[in-house]
């Protein structure tokens, strides 16, 4: 076989290979997009993102306040629901509140993961020891509201910060 | 005595030893996995590219990109073929009965691998930078990096701001497949120094 020949089959094989594997690729599928990719990052993303935005104010729910046996921290149950097939990891949440109308920090002490599409209950405490010795009955404050919470979460690496807006 | 005369057809000393290692490494290449890395976030969106393979994880599940697997197939295909080719050209040198076909084989596919690495970095360099500009245009705002490097984009939605780390990278695979075709430019430099009358 001569030389040019030679050169001339094996630079058009590459091209016969390439043209070969879009015109399969596109006979399988039918259209250009789903041959491409199936579902685009941003799609998925953003269906993640609906998911929380869609939860709004449902996905933390209050069960109640309670102060600790010795009287020095606040306490607020909480109910997580993760919204979304992953875990979820809540970094942090704080929100301000008023106890004996004073004001008082609530707030997350550590990480909590919720297993995917189900609840948890998690616990915020506020240290009271700052407010001075507790007498009578004390006054409880009322419950937060969501868009007073300020909160950090995480899914898959992917940060979601709250930042008290959620409606 | 043919046995003898087969012997003395065949000098290896005049292979062209620098073809022979190219074409081996050209013939792994296809199973050394991912050339391209992409992580976005930890496990949400993985990805894992080379001429030869596509791996894309999305949270976890593999999703499929019909174009990119037959792509795939067609250059796992084409470079075995081109290493064969590599491999039997420099070996074949060794015998003066196949010089001129062996000549031919070496210099066609000397630098078809480096044609190769380069159109996958341009590619993939275009493919990074449109990922960017498709976050940008999905209202994501912040740095996406192309083709390497790290950064992350964000948006703000609702009440929520989205923060989404990225980070892009080259393997060792690739470091590997621009030395084989490397090696394999120089096998035909080398073809050209061990044959000039072919010139």
């Amino acid at each position: 076989m001569e030389r040019k020949t030679l050169g001339l089959i094996l630079a058009i094989i590459p091209l016969i290979a390439v043209i070969g594997a879009l015109v399969i690729a596109f006979a399988l599928t039918g259209d250009v997009q789903t041959m491409v990719l199936e579902t685009g990052p941003d799609e998925v993303i953003s269906g993640y993102l609906t998911g929380f935005t869609g939860a709004g104010g449902d996905m933390f729910t209050v069960s109640g306040y309670s102060l600790s046996d010795d009287r020095g921290t606040l306490l607020l149950k909480v109910m997580v629901s993760n919204p979304i097939d992953y875990p979820l990891i809540i970094s942090s949440m704080s929100y301000m509140s008023e106890f004996n109308g004073k004001p008082v920090t609530i707030k997350l002490d550590s990480p909590v993961e919720v297993m995917p599409e189900s609840t948890a209950e998690i616990i915020l405490t506020g240290d009271l020891a700052s407010l001075g010795q507790l007498t009578g009955i004390p006054k409880m404050p009322n419950e937060p509201n969501p868009s007073d919470i300020i909160s950090e979460v995480s899914f898959a690496g992917i940060i979601l910060k709250n930042n008290g807006g959620v409606q | 005595m043919t046995e003898e005369k087969t012997a003395k057809e065949w000098d290896f000393s005049k292979c062209n030893w620098p073809g022979v290692v190219a074409g081996i490494l050209l013939l792994a290449l296809p199973f050394t996995g991912g050339w391209w890395k992409m992580h976005v976030g930890s496990g949400a969106f993985e990805v894992a590219l080379s001429p030869f393979s596509t791996e894309i994880l999305m949270f976890g599940k593999m999703v499929m990109s019909p174009l990119l697997f037959w792509l795939n197939i067609a250059f796992t295909i084409l470079m075995i073929i081109f290493g064969i080719l590599l491999l039997v050209g420099s070996l074949a040198f060794a015998n003066k009965k196949y010089r001129v076909t062996a000549d031919a084989l070496v210099k066609i596919n000397s630098r078809k691998p480096l044609y190769l690495i380069v159109i996958f970095t341009i590619g993939l360099t275009i493919v990074s930078w449109y990922m960017g500009q498709t976050l940008l245009i999905s209202g994501f705002s912040g740095d996406f990096p192309v083709l390497l490097g790290e950064g992350s984009v964000t948006m703000v939605s609702t009440g929520f701001t989205i923060l989404v780390p990225i980070s892009l990278g080259l393997s060792t695979s690739y470091w590997i497949g621009l030395l084989a075709a490397i090696i394999a430019v120089i096998a035909g430099f080398y073809q050209k120094k061990i044959n000039p009358a072919e010139e």
